[in-house]
């Protein structure tokens, strides 16, 4: 049977639509199951029960009154490197344990101006760097919850939350939402504001929505996006527009041969499988490969970020060195010495790279091709990224959608990579496949 | 630049900063990220092949 944290977030809405669900029912079982299973699982930082509580009598009021937003009642876990307004914004380090400026992020405004109600804080690597965060995989203790938005992602798969935002430089959606085998969704870049998160990288950094299907990410993407002064990237974008309904209308993708050949034979295989369904339902499938290779995606990525993560560092850790986590700390170092000259080479070769891709994209609606290129490792590490990190290169839209589980019972992601700017196509698409493969079952370790 | 001839700058950069330890501690990481910035140094750019926005988001928008 189903219970109240199973449900989407869509299924929710439109519950306390028809006046069959009280918002403040939902959030009593949603806080009953936090309750429950984080001592084991650990993926929150802070839930504000209270704070959550005002907000649920305040939509059951909107609903009563005829007053309610487009997303009213409905839970949501923030990542710790972005503000919010009731609550502290450590990301994971804990000089900045207490930190609060006082006012949400645009993207928590955004939310909140909509009705959904800030469930809490979820966890995330320190400053979404590699170093693994404390949380656990609810579908077996012993591997990755991935990052950096481990605890979004995981509060989402385990029915803690039906919708969590998380943030990516490399993968940090794609692949922990592939691992847990939920839907996450990163609009182009320039569609969410950054105002009000802790940055790592500008030229990387996004903001993305993870929920348990297209329609609920779709939903909550849509939702932050939009035109926004304070992060001068979005100025000449508006928000996209969902799709006005469902698309039965087959895709044509290039099935990119490159991902399919450093996947591992499970997921490699688990994602054939899954594209030869989509072939045999209409969808028009060819076989591709990247026009440069895949090791210059990753270079230009490592160039850029370590030099900008390190900028951004500069002042915190000349007073903090020895807060830092490792991994992040050695990443620190090394891009605080690299040349100017090989960074501001690594963006203009970015830029000649994404031209590259926009010509081999023009005359399909996507990219299809691995989430991630094996299923959750162990806890030592957060997975590789190479799946993900050439979408985040471009600043392209993306799409994980579960595919099933693989030989060891874990979950396994086909990514749709989309036109940029071309979010509308590309959730029809999500929608078109998400229909087509298995609904996914939910976790049970622990 | 070979991987060598960067790794070795890289060092001599944080040599100055970091000492010799924390450098020797670096080392792998600095192989590695090496390899990768000679990639970046290695591939063409030519001056008729600039983009003059080559920092900004992707070219399109509403």
């Amino acid at each position: 049977m189903t219970g109240l944290p199973d449900l989407t977030a869509t299924e929710a809405l439109d519950r306390m639509r028809s006046d069959v669900l009280s918002p403040v029912d939902y959030l009593d079982a949603l806080l009953a199951r936090i309750d429950d299973r984080e001592p084991t699982i650990r993926a929150w930082v802070r839930v504000d029960k209270d704070g959550a509580r005002d907000a649920a009598r305040s939509a059951e009021r909107a609903y009563a009154d005829e007053s309610a937003g487009p997303l009213c009642g409905i839970p949501v876990g923030v990542k710790d490197l972005i503000l919010t307004e009731r609550l502290p914004t450590a990301g994971g380090f804990a000089p900045l344990r207490t930190f609060n400026p006082g006012h949400d992020a645009t993207c928590v405004a955004r939310l909140r101006a909509a009705g959904a109600i800030i469930l809490g804080k979820v966890e995330t690597t320190q400053f979404a760097g590699r170093d693994p965060s404390r949380t656990h995989n609810p579908w077996n203790l012993e591997r990755t919850a991935s990052g950096s938005s481990s605890g979004s992602a995981v509060a989402v798969a385990d029915r803690m939350a039906p919708i969590a935002l998380g943030t990516q430089t490399g993968g940090s959606v794609i692949r922990p939402a592939a691992y847990m085998g939920i839907v996450g969704f990163t609009p182009t870049f320039g569609r969410v504001s950054r105002h009000g998160l802790l940055p790592r990288s500008h030229s990387f950094d996004m903001i993305g929505a993870m929920g348990r299907s297209v329609a609920d990410a779709a939903l909550f993407g849509a939702a932050v996006s939009g035109p926004d002064p304070r992060d001068r990237a979005t100025a000449s974008l508006g928000a996209f527009e969902l799709p006005a309904g469902t698309a039965d209308h087959p895709p044509r993708l290039l099935l990119l041969e490159d991902f399919l050949e450093i996947s591992s034979r499970d997921v490699a295989s688990r994602v054939s499988d899954a594209v030869d369904r989509l072939a045999r339902a209409g969808a028009g499938i060819r076989r591709a490969r990247l026009p440069v290779p895949l090791e210059l995606f990753l270079s230009l990525h490592t160039a850029i970020l370590i030099v900008e993560a390190a900028a951004t560092q500069a002042d915190n850790m000349a007073r903090h060195r020895a807060h830092y986590a490792p991994g992040l700390l050695a990443q620190l170092d090394i891009g605080s010495a690299v040349p100017a000259t090989a960074y501001v080479r690594a963006q203009r070769l970015r830029r000649r790279v994404r031209h590259r891709l926009e010509a081999m994209i023009e005359g399909v609606d996507g990219f299809v091709l691995p989430s991630a290129s094996e299923v959750a490792p162990d806890r030592s590490t957060i997975g590789p990224r190479l799946c993900q990190t050439p979408w985040t290169v471009l600043g392209w839209p993306c799409f994980t959608v579960p595919a099933g589980l693989g030989d060891e019972g874990l979950p396994v992601g086909l990514q749709l990579v989309g036109r940029p700017f071309d979010e509308t196509r590309l959730i029809e698409i999500a929608d078109w496949v998400e229909r087509r493969l298995d609904p996914m079952p939910a976790p049970a370790a622990g | 630049m070979s991987p060598e001839d960067v790794a070795a700058e890289l060092r001599r950069a944080l040599l100055a900063g970091l000492g010799e330890e924390r450098v020797a501690e670096l080392a792998s990481e600095i192989d590695a990220t090496a390899e990768q910035l000679a990639m970046v140094l290695g591939e063409p750019v030519a001056l008729d092949d600039e983009d003059p926005d080559f920092m900004g988001p992707p070219a399109r928008g509403a």
